[in-house]
């Protein structure tokens, strides 16, 4: 079997999903990740369609674990892991596949990873903050760092509120 | 007696899975029913019917059945049955209500 490795670091987890079933629809359909690498398998194109989702716990919590063999036991296959994010895969022969279905539960989703890149913002913000008053002068650069990679996370927090908000004004006219 | 903000309207993903666990099923089991039942309108994402199932359970209106197996079998209970029935008298108010004010679903278009 033919296998395609590619490094890639994505912030915004629905291009993620993008570019992967862009993959799959080539016919590269991820089988194993390990930051920031993708593994790939060459099979038929468009085999799988893939969906990503930053669970409530670590992979390895019991009601992960619950959560997992129920997504299991509908035909869906837990893919990889990394930190609390899962990726997960369904045959296309098998009908659409979408996660969640109703708004609620989209808007959960987003709420989870707002919290997370608030806490990674932050802090981030915090470290620059504080070694900017503190680190002589030459190593001023990494706090800037800090800081500039918190308000680059602190834009995806905001791109990702948009879409919350844009659910939730659907929300008000639909179910 | 359910509190008064129990009586909102339910989702239809919560409606039709009630509607399937009149007969005992598992997951994968409901989500059969409901595409089925709805000729494939309703698809349910396995994601939203965890969370539903597992809200539903919260809330005494299915229970899982005990048994052996991964696969955990779920049947509604008295209490959801009774949801079922009020929900029911709600939707048929809207549907003779529209019926009377419009006249009825339009075939021609």
């Amino acid at each position: 079997m033919k296998h395609k490795v590619v490094r890639r670091f994505f912030i915004d987890f629905e291009a993620e999903e993008a570019w992967l079933n862009q993959m799959a629809a080539k016919g590269l359909h991820l089988a194993q990740y390990a930051f920031p690498t993708y593994f790939f398998e060459q099979g038929q194109p468009g085999e799988y369609t893939y969906r990503l989702e930053l669970l409530e716990h670590m992979p390895s919590h019991p009601e992960s674990q619950v959560y997992i063999e129920f997504l299991e036991d509908t035909g869906v296959e837990c893919v990889a892991t990394h930190f609390r994010w899962a990726f997960f895969r369904k045959p296309t022969s098998e009908g659409p596949f979408q996660l969640f279905t109703d708004a609620a539960l989209k808007i959960q989703h987003y709420k989870r990873l707002i919290a997370l890149f608030a806490i990674i913002g932050g802090a981030n913000l915090l470290i620059g903050l504080f070694n900017l008053g503190h680190q002589p002068g030459p190593y001023r650069w990494i706090s800037l760092l800090n800081i500039g990679l918190a308000a680059f996370i602190g834009y995806f927090g905001l791109r990702y509120g948009s879409r919350l908000q844009s659910l939730r004004k659907q929300q008000q006219i639909t179910e | 007696m359910p509190e008064s903000s129990e009586r909102g309207a339910l989702t239809e993903a919560v409606f039709y899975i009630l509607l399937a666990l009149h007969t005992p099923l598992h997951g994968y089991g409901i989500m059969q029913f409901i595409k089925e039942i709805s000729k494939g309108r309703v698809d349910l994402g396995p994601g939203t019917l965890y969370g539903a199932i597992t809200t539903l359970v919260e809330k005494g209106w299915i229970q899982p059945l005990p048994g052996a197996g991964r696969k955990k079998e779920y049947e509604i209970t008295m209490e959801g049955k009774q949801m079922v029935q009020w929900e029911l008298e709600r939707l048929q108010e809207l549907v003779t209500h529209g019926q009377e004010i419009t006249g009825g679903l339009d075939h021609e278009a």
